[in-house]
């Protein structure tokens, strides 16, 4: 029995005791259990789990990894009686998730070890080579963790190996920093240079030794970048860090070669452990929010391939020339090849952007990355697959990112004044007073260091990033906290989206559907993709047959011939041509006789109401939808008065809808189930797809929304659009902290060795200043 | 006054070792995962540390 999940507060777990979190109780033979893991771990202890299964019993989805080609791509090794394999498990919560996996031996003796990472959501696991792979995979799916595999490894391997790397030049540089200040406090508490020269120039010339190794490992990258902005004649926010680091290193060099002071290389040791600290934590926010951009992860490495009269799941490397693969109604054409049987009507819009689908004929070439739209078709290939080929015809086209960030911008400007205005004071001060000269010019520019900027924005919009994943709301970049800000009118998708998925009620109006007329309905729909069709299909139940003709009319229905019959099934304006109904209904013809018809209640989520009236009072809503209007009334009494509701729209309908509000300049949010509606959601200046698990592949989204987290909507946008005046603040405070300092530093009244208190001070001060607004405001919207 | 050469030695010395020694446990893996070891505690049939990851 499959537990379920429901709402309910004050609850106690049967299992651990723990007090259970509103919506996440389990419920399992009429015990509550505040997790999966507990729920598992009592069926464990009451001796009930299944830990064999039949090849019939193991599923479809899973067996795929039993091929020998794919699985040497995902285990870690192997030898000849063991493999280890790392799973990203995403289900995994609490201290009874990582007791329960990491108990696995005792569960499934072929299972050696069990080792879990919670941080990553990460289970690496030693295996014997007599339990195949799906196995595995059906044993953590029945204890409710289902296993996602991950080919893509090099990337995350690479991140890792970046952040690790990270860590080591933070300890290098608070290493530099920490010794470098203690060699420095003689000199703050009044050591004058005369009295102890000796150890005066030991503690020199250890902050040169130590100023070395920071220019040398921590603040490598820093030089790098600038460098190579500089050469493309571009400005970087790594240029004034850089500069003004260079400024206090020479003039710290010039001071101790000279004999005249002690240097400020402490400060810089200091600059760069700051701005290091800042980097890691923004790395480890997006290690956190492990969110695939590749392809590789979501392009179907298996295929069917059509063996006499078996289908065979085959890598799709594995390909030859002749060999035969099947695509399924909706499915993505993963080869190029020739349409050997069946009628192919394929929509390339993902590959081209053209929404028109082209109708093939047979024996013509299909081409890799459009989708079929009209039932199974099969495909002969015509060369061997070159998967390099494959993965670049895969790319999707990046959405243009062509507005620049503002704070770079910001900076971009900044960096010529700044220095500017250091060389200004520097020619003043030399007609002046040469002996201050120098020492003006590095002040400005130490004080003047847009550190302050540089962090704000990562540890702004990385607070806010890990805020959204802790409550599944996952961005893909940063930049997307800030078009959410921006967004003015939201959008959203009917079906699935506002509609509860997986949960349509079908009630059958009238029908008299011989049985082998009910079986042939159930073929037809077995091809289609629908939500309606889908919930019918599991309405009926009948075996399935062979279909042709198949032919799927957006918006309105499918017709096909299934042996004998030709059914019609659709709309009611498409089968009966009236439209009376108000509920949205299915009908039946069969050779040309009106034979069924069956009502679905849209069930919307619960809460929508109170979503929306929230959204009400600061946004443009919109509903956009592929059905008819007998939801109309309904939504409308959901929806605020002045919400635009649109129906029986095309996909392309949906793109020109976000294109005209755009054309309005307002920043558009759609939000869709992104599956009928990505070029909608790829044209929206944000688009979000709605999600029950979050293993879904969404190339034309710039997030996903966990579909529980549905109701959390305003206040997202809420603190997106507040983390935007946090930035605000925190920019203010720079300029206000940098006028004051230029002011107090051309001036000639401040020492550089304040200036370069001063400066890592104004970093710490902008830091702590826009984590603690934040969080204060996560807290206040309830997200923490 | 000559022997705080001594202790700027050893200091620095003792900083070194440090460093180091955080650099080898960061090799060893020990600020990968912060959390999980904090429920691992309480599971009573486990025997052996994080040491148990090399044993694989």
């Amino acid at each position: 029995m499959k537990p379920t999940t429901t709402n309910n507060t004050n609850t106690q777990c049967a299992y651990c005791d723990a007090h259970c979190i509103e919506k996440e109780v389990v419920y399992q033979n009429d015990l509550a259990f505040c997790c999966y893991g507990c729920a598992t771990l009592h069926k464990v202890v009451s001796g009930n789990l299944k830990t064999n299964w039949t090849d019939d019993e193991v599923s479809i989805e899973y067996k795929q990894y039993d091929l020998p080609e794919v699985f040497e791509q995902l285990v870690d090794f192997q030898t000849d009686t063991q493999y280890r394999i790392s799973l990203n498990t995403p289900n995994i919560h609490c201290s009874s998730c990582v007791q329960l996996l990491e108990d696995l031996p005792e569960i499934n003796p072929h299972v050696f070890t069990s080792r879990v990472n919670f941080e990553e959501r990460l289970i690496t696991l030693v295996v014997h080579r007599e339990f195949p792979l799906s196995s595995l995979a059906m044993l953590l799916d029945q204890l409710g963790y289902p296993p996602q595999f991950n080919v893509s490894k090099k990337a995350n391997e690479k991140r890792s190996r970046q952040q690790q790397d990270l860590l080591k030049k933070v300890a290098v540089a608070g290493f530099c920093f920490g010794n470098s200040m203690m060699f420095s406090f003689p000199h703050y508490f009044g050591l004058s240079l005369g009295s102890e020269l000796f150890f005066s120039n030991l503690f020199r010339s250890l902050n040169v030794a130590l100023s070395l190794v920071v220019l040398a490992y921590p603040a490598r990258d820093y030089f790098v970048t600038a460098y190579q902005a500089i050469k493309r004649r571009k400005t970087h926010i790594d240029i004034p860090i850089v500069l003004g680091a260079l400024a206090i290193w020479v003039w710290s060099l010039y001071e101790i070669i000279l004999g005249t002071g002690f240097g400020y290389l402490d400060s810089l040791a200091g600059l760069f452990f700051f701005l290091l600290v800042g980097k890691w934590y923004q790395s480890k926010i997006y290690g956190t929010i492990t969110f695939d951009r590749s392809l590789h992860d979501f392009l179907p490495i298996t295929v069917r391939k059509q063996e006499d009269d078996l289908t065979v799941w085959t890598r799709i490397t594995e390909l030859k020339k002749g060999d035969r693969i099947v695509v399924k109604n909706g499915e993505v054409i993963p080869v190029n090849g020739l349409l050997r049987r069946g009628e192919a009507l394929v929509d390339y819009s993902f590959v081209s952007g053209e929404s028109e689908p082209h109708k093939v004929d047979s024996n013509q070439p299909l081409y890799i990355g459009g989708r079929q739209l009209t039932g199974s078709i099969e495909l002969e290939i015509q060369e061997t697959q070159d998967p390099g080929k494959i993965w670049s015809a895969w790319k999707t086209p990046k959405k243009q990112e062509n507005k620049h960030h503002w704070i770079t911008k910001v900076s971009s400007h900044f960096t010529p004044v700044i220095v500017g205005v250091a060389f200004l004071s520097l020619l003043a001060w030399l007609l002046v007073d040469a002996s201050k000269a120098l020492f003006v010019f590095s002040s400005v520019l130490i004080v003047a260091c847009p550190c302050a900027l540089a962090l704000s924005a990562p540890f702004t919009f990385g607070g806010v990033l890990r805020i959204f994943g802790k409550n599944g709301f996952f961005l893909k970049s940063s930049n997307s906290v800030e078009h959410l800000a921006d967004v003015r009118h939201v959008v959203f998708d009917k079906t699935g989206t506002l509609t509860q998925q997986g949960n349509v009620e079908v009630l059958t109006v009238h029908s008299e559907l011989t049985p082998e007329e009910q079986s042939a309905v159930r073929s037809l729909l077995s091809m289609s993709n629908h939500p309606l069709s889908t919930a019918l299909a599991s309405h009926l139940s009948a075996s399935i047959t062979e279909v042709s003709e198949y032919k799927e009319l957006a918006g309105s229905g499918i017709t096909a011939r299934v042996s004998d019959y030709s059914i019609r099934l659709g709309s009611e304006s498409f089968i009966l041509g009236t439209s009376r109904r108000s509920k949205t209904s299915v009908f039946v013809e069969i050779n040309g006789q009106h034979k069924a018809s069956f009502e679905f209640s849209n069930q919307y989520k619960k809460g929508l109401r109170g979503l929306l009236s929230k959204l009400a009072s600061g946004y443009k809503l919109s509903v956009l939808s592929g059905d008819n209007s007998s939801e109309k009334g309904a939504l409308k009494n959901l929806f605020p008065g002045f919400t635009t509701l649109s129906f029986n729209n095309s996909p392309e309908d949906k793109k020109q809808f976000i294109q005209s509000s755009q054309n309005q300049l307002q920043t558009t949010l759609m939000i869709g189930d992104g599956l009928n509606d990505q070029i909608a959601l790829n044209k929206s200046d944000i688009g979000i797809a709605v999600a029950d698990s979050i293993n879904g592949f969404y190339p034309s989204s710039d997030g996903i929304l966990v579909a529980d987290s549905f109701n959390k909507l305003p206040e997202f946008m809420e603190l997106a659009r507040y983390s935007k005046t946090v930035l605000k603040v925190s920019l203010a405070f720079s300029v206000f902290y940098n006028l004051i300092g230029i002011t107090v530093a051309v001036i000639g009244s401040l020492t550089p060795i304040v200036a370069a208190i001063l400066m890592p001070l104004s970093s710490i001060t902008v830091v702590g200043l826009v984590t603690a607004l934040v969080s204060l405001k996560a807290k206040k919207l309830q997200l923490i | 006054m000559k022997i705080l050469v001594l202790l700027i030695a050893a200091s620095m010395l003792m900083a070194i070792l440090f460093l180091a020694l955080f650099i080898r446990a960061q090799k060893n893996g020990q600020f990968e995962d912060l959390e999980s070891p904090s429920f691992r505690i309480f599971n009573e049939k486990q025997k052996t540390g994080y040491n148990a990851k090399r044993k694989i």
